[in-house]
């Protein structure tokens, strides 16, 4: 599996979506299944996949799974 | 006497005490029909409505109301009133509440929990209060699922809402993980 799709897999898990619902343009706030305690699982689960540490600004950033790939690229994710 | 400051400021957000100038914005604000649809009064606000509301609370001891602000905007609305009539500084039991506008960004963000730790540990810190108390419509998931990570328990039904309440110690346990994210450093914090 290549890290874009461990980033759709992780979104998948965190938000309880299904493979098909995962796409660069999801956002917050699109889809009632991301909401604020959602959000929270989901950088759980990038850090704990992608074995990075975010800061608070990049925590407040991640409004998509487009920006989430931008700043894990940031934090030396290859994509 | 405790009783709440006039400004609460704590995880990056700053809760304002509500002024004049704050309550046409809010009036606005609840009258949208995303942040009305949640409320227990569905109906509309006139301005006139909203400052005869203003005017009432001015003297009451038992409420206090505020306006959210992250990064210098305005963006949501948060409340404190005591069951029964009794005193902030009295009550032991406190309904605390926020909404936010409907463009707010810290809507669906792990930021929204940052004004409700700030007023909730206020209260608790400022007040006498033992338990604080929360009433949801049963549709509205989202604030369950919201409270309920905070370390609100369900404890029954009132009026067809439901009724949630906490005491310091399980806000305490349940709030420990937002808190230490919310309380990381900011891109280009030297360690």
């Amino acid at each position: 599996m290549n890290n874009n799709q461990r980033l759709f897999a992780s979104f998948a898990t965190a938000l309880n979506l299904s493979p098909e619902q995962v796409h660069d343009e999801l956002a917050y706030n699109s889809i009632p299944q991301w909401d604020s305690v959602a959000h929270m699982g989901l950088i759980a689960q990038l850090e704990q996949e992608f074995g990075v540490m975010l800061d608070t600004d990049d925590i407040i950033d991640m409004s998509s799974l487009a920006k989430a790939r931008e700043i894990l690229a940031r934090h030396g994710v290859g994509f | 006497m405790p009783k709440l400051p006039d400004q609460i400021q704590a995880f990056a957000v700053r809760l304002l005490r509500l002024q004049q100038g704050h309550i046409e914005q809010v009036r606005q604000w609840r009258n949208h029909p995303a942040v009305a649809q949640h409320m227990l009064s569905q109906g509309y606000i006139s301005p006139e409505q909203q400052q005869a509301w203003f005017e009432r609370i001015q003297t009451a001891a038992d409420r206090r109301y505020y306006l959210i602000h992250w990064r210098d905007q305005a963006c949501g609305f948060a409340s404190v009133t005591s069951t029964d009539s009794v005193p902030l500084t009295q009550a032991e039991d406190l309904e605390a509440a926020i909404y936010f506008a409907p463009d707010s960004p810290l809507r669906g963000n792990l930021l929204a929990f940052a004004p409700a730790l700030a007023l909730n540990d206020a209260c608790f810190a400022q007040l006498p209060a033992q338990r604080l108390l929360a009433r949801v419509k049963p549709d509205n998931q989202a604030a369950l699922r919201f409270n309920q990570a905070m370390g609100y328990r369900q404890i029954g039904e009132e009026n067809g809402l439901i009724l949630l309440a906490m005491n310091a110690a399980d806000y305490q346990r349940a709030s420990q993980s937002i808190r230490a994210l919310l309380n990381r450093p900011g891109r280009g914090a030297v360690a």
